[in-house]
């Protein structure tokens, strides 16, 4: 059974009703055959896996997967720190993929070797995993609304 | 979907044994495992329905692939999960 480690770069912009951010991701992750489907293990994030009818079709289920991820901790987040430190601790490293990932680059066939889909596939020296989250804007400082700005319901004075 | 399955209710009930600290919760667009500072997803679609709630999710059957990722990203202990899944 071959294993093709594959890089990625993932980049997505969350949006609650307290921040907006753009994260871009350098991570890993591992494609393999098994059980007559194409899987796309994280090893950065570690806690993710998705599959598909082929290396093309389990990776990208994979990239939808990891940005409903990251747009749900958004949205359930209270402070943009609280996204920050749940988004990082998503992203950490699952170590028996990671050492998988390690043996699969060792093993990884010459070109003419390679399964048809990733015979064409950009080559690039590995690089450390990261990821990078920049603030494009934080609703915390804003003044709350006035009344003028916001729906309200009274009653009347009597005349 | 080929392959092995499992039932996703018996899942959780391994992870309340297995996992120390063990949390659950559905999202808008996922089921969310967290335990030990660590966080795993199982994403909704055609596996987990976009209508599951955690106590309505006997019968809704993941591949086994699934939760070797999961006991593995979580590190729990071997013994533990086996008493719950037992090798074939």
């Amino acid at each position: 059974m071959q294993s093709y480690p594959i890089l990625f770069r993932i980049v997505h912009a969350v949006r609650s009703d307290r921040f907006e951010a753009l994260v871009a991701t350098d991570g890993r992750a591992l494609m393999v055959f098994e059980d007559d489907e194409w899987w796309c293990h994280g090893v950065e994030p570690g806690g993710l896996t998705d599959h598909g009818d082929g290396p093309l079709v389990a990776f990208e289920a994979f990239r939808l997967s990891f940005r409903h991820v990251l747009d749900d901790l958004a949205e359930d987040s209270a402070t943009l720190e609280d996204f920050q430190r749940d988004a990082r601790m998503f992203f950490s490293a699952d170590t028996v993929e990671e050492s998988n990932w390690n043996k699969a680059l060792d093993l990884l066939p010459s070109a003419a070797d390679l399964d048809e889909a990733f015979r064409n596939m950009q080559r690039m020296s590995p690089r450390p995993s990261a990821m990078t989250i920049r603030i494009l804007r934080s609703y915390a400082d804003e003044p709350m609304p006035t009344a003028a700005d916001s729906d309200s319901v009274a009653l009347p004075v009597a005349a | 979907m080929v392959g092995p399955q499992v039932d996703l209710a018996d899942v959780l009930r391994m992870l309340r044994e297995c996992a120390q600290g063990f949390e659950s919760r559905i999202t808008r667009r996922s089921l969310q495992i967290r335990c030990d500072g660590k966080i795993a997803i199982l994403p909704k679609g055609p596996g987990i329905p976009r209508s599951a709630t955690l106590e309505r999710l006997r019968g809704v059957m993941i591949h086994a692939r699934i939760v070797r990722q999961i006991v593995q990203d979580l590190n729990l202990k071997t013994d533990c999960v086996a008493r719950h899944f037992p090798a074939r």
